[in-house]
């Protein structure tokens, strides 16, 4: 077999494997508390597609997400901000949302996306500028803007954007003319799905098919290559990320236009998306296609342990925590069969 | 009028946890390995903290707790120091484990999330023991990290493995040494919420206390004093937030939150200088 096939396969096998370990050790551990993995697995699978409508919305929030954390990869760069991008994108649009609400929805929504796109730009430009500008270590930056951006959702859905008849921190109900529709009003259904595909296939193309992809992808091979080559390292390292916070913003879009029809403080403090998209990311090796693949199976594994759970009391954070040993197993099993290490 | 001493002994309450995690990181980091899984071993110690002290007693409990911490971070350290793997990503699963385990068991086996803790620990001058612990543990680590062999070493494999390596340290070894210590402290800092503040264990507890520590850690620049300085800063911003408020200022409590992280930010833009990471932190070494 040729040497370049053979790399292929491996980097092909590495999830499969890491999927197949994370089950039989979730398996185990179901065990453990006396219940029968066989059912749990049957469970959660039924149950995902059971409830399809709410498995393709929690996927869909988690493809945008994790389409940033792979471009920014693919730079060399880890976002672990994406959190953060996502809570200031949503936060961005409710704001819009509710400020000019008068204005005709064919107007107000491109203008709502558009602040949306950029309060995750910015999120996403802080840590990238200091990357290039300081060399100061995005990692910690993302996880510092992540806990800013809390404080900012908490105030702002607390205090001034607080709707005044509700005893919890939430905004006032959003505009009728931006709420989107659903196909038979079914969860899930919403166009953010399809644009969740599109930005998929585009992200795609950006980095295999443009001219700043291929030389986001150089810098993340050999940052000192690129630049003896003539590529702007440090505006390609804070374009990138400014790139990344604007995708992962639109995450929460079809929670607010599509499920709560509000921003809820609570909910978009308390999420998650912005790490399980890392574990999207990992598992589809940051192919944007895989992306979607990879997101719709941990949606899949979310969804239905809610019913795993209500079916057999196999508490729900089983979720979390075969998420933990999926990454565990990806990392150590893509070096043991030799693939890339970074 | 405050009563001074009510803030300072709150404010010592409120930095322990941060003292022992971040002095974890420093040990951690150190030996170049990052370790942003904090925040999970910090859950696992509290969780094991109470279990274990429930059944055997204290300080049985505690020791269980470290043990546990010390185990999850060997995990940390054989994903990052044996397959050389990615060390942010394995801190990410660490996380992710972690949370989900201590909220795994309780509602599968105990048919909750909360555990509260049978047994509370005696007062010292208002505080529980395991403040003196922590902060006793600052100068012993100071002289451990840079006026003893060891410690050079340590430090050595952080800055330049392949040196350290050709003098004959070995480089595993050492980062294992620092990444186990990183998880027996941060277990403790969990301990100490669910013993000796919280009176028990309720999921996710630790709520983003070990990011918090990290940024303590660089906000101290790599140094067992500057991380306690940091965590007392951050504690004190933590508990004054109260006091503002009941002195009638309106200052939202938001704000004073955000604030240990926008000052960490600030330093390592201001003062980039004088902070400075061990030159080969988060990278593996490639022999």
């Amino acid at each position: 077999m040729p040497e370049l096939d053979r790399e292929e396969a491996k980097r092909a096998a590495a999830p499969i494997v890491s999927l197949a370990i994370a089950f039989i050790i979730g398996g185990i551990i179901v065990a453990l508390i006396g219940k029968n993995p066989l059912d749990a697995y049957i469970s959660i699978f039924r149950g995902a597609f059971e409830d399809w409508g709410f498995t393709l919305f929690w996927a869909t929030s988690l493809i945008f997400s994790a389409l940033a954390v792979a471009i920014a990869f693919h730079c060399g760069l880890f976002n672990i901000g994406a959190n953060g991008q996502l809570m200031m994108g949503a936060l961005a649009a409710t704001y819009f949302s509710l400020r000019f609400s008068g204005v005709p929805g064919a107007i107000l929504m491109p203008t709502v996306v558009f602040a949306a796109l950029c309060a995750g730009a910015f999120w996403g430009f802080i840590p990238g500028v200091l990357k290039a500008k300081r060399g100061t270590n995005e990692v910690v930056v993302t996880i510092m803007m992540n806990y800013i951006a809390i404080s900012a959702v908490s105030y702002a859905l607390t205090y001034p954007m607080k709707d005044p008849g509700s005893w919890i921190a939430q905004s006032a109900p959003l505009p009728e003319s931006l709420l989107f529709p659903r196909i038979g009003n079914t969860l899930g259904t919403d166009p953010m799905v399809f644009v969740a595909i599109l930005m998929a296939v585009l992200s795609y193309i950006f980095l295999w098919r443009s001219r700043m992809g291929y030389e986001l992808r150089a810098v993340g091979f050999n940052q000192l290559a690129s630049a003896h080559s003539g590529i702007r390292v440090n505006r390609i390292i804070t374009l990138t990320m400014c790139l990344s916070g604007a995708i992962a913003a639109l995450s929460y879009f079809n929670y607010l236009f599509a499920y709560q029809y509000r921003a809820i403080s609570d909910v978009l403090v308390g999420t998650n998306v912005g790490f399980d998209a890392i574990t999207a990311a990992l598992l589809a090796n940051n192919n944007p296609v895989m992306v979607l693949l990879s997101s719709l199976l941990l949606a899949i594994l979310y969804s239905g342990g809610l019913t795993a759970q209500f079916e057999l009391g196999v508490p729900s954070s089983f979720y979390l925590f075969l998420e933990g040993i999926i990454i565990f197993s990806m990392v150590v099993f893509s070096v043991i069969l030799g693939g890339k290490n970074d | 009028m405050i009563d001074i001493s009510i803030i300072i002994l709150s404010t010592l309450r409120r930095s322990t946890p941060l003292i022992f995690a971040s002095l974890g990181a420093v040990y951690s980091e150190r030996s170049g390995v990052v370790n942003i899984g904090l925040e999970g071993i910090m859950l696992v110690g509290a969780f094991v903290s109470v279990i274990a002290s429930n059944a055997f007693g204290l300080l049985p409990g505690i020791l269980l707790a470290v043990v546990a911490g010390m185990a999850v971070a060997a995990l940390h350290g054989m994903a990052t120091i044996t397959f050389k793997a990615n060390q942010i990503v394995s801190g990410v699963a660490i996380n992710l484990f972690g949370m989900g385990i201590t909220a795994f068991i309780p509602e599968a086996l105990m048919g909750m999330t909360d555990i509260r803790a049978l047994n509370s620990a005696p007062l010292l001058a208002g505080l529980t023991p395991l403040v003196y612990v922590a902060i006793a543990l600052i100068p012993v680590s100071h002289f451990l990290l840079f006026h003893t062999v060891l410690g050079l070493r340590l430090r050595s494999v952080g800055e330049n493995p392949a040196s350290a390596d050709s003098l004959g340290i070995n480089v595993s070894t050492m980062r294992y040494l620092g990444v186990v210590l990183s998880g027996a402290l941060a277990a403790l800092g969990g301990a100490y919420l669910a013993l000796e503040q919280g009176g028990g264990f309720t999921k996710n507890m630790v709520a983003g206390r070990g990011f918090i520590a990290l940024a303590a850690m660089i906000f101290g620049n790599w140094t067992p004093f500057g991380a306690l300085g940091a965590s007392l800063l951050f504690g004190f911003s933590d508990s004054i937030q109260t006091v503002i408020q009941t002195m009638g200022y309106t200052i939202p409590s938001q704000a004073i939150q955000a604030l240990p992280y926008i000052l960490t930010i600030i330093v390592l833009v201001v003062a980039v200088k004088r902070v400075r990471m061990p030159e080969a932190d988060g990278k593996p070494y490639l022999r």
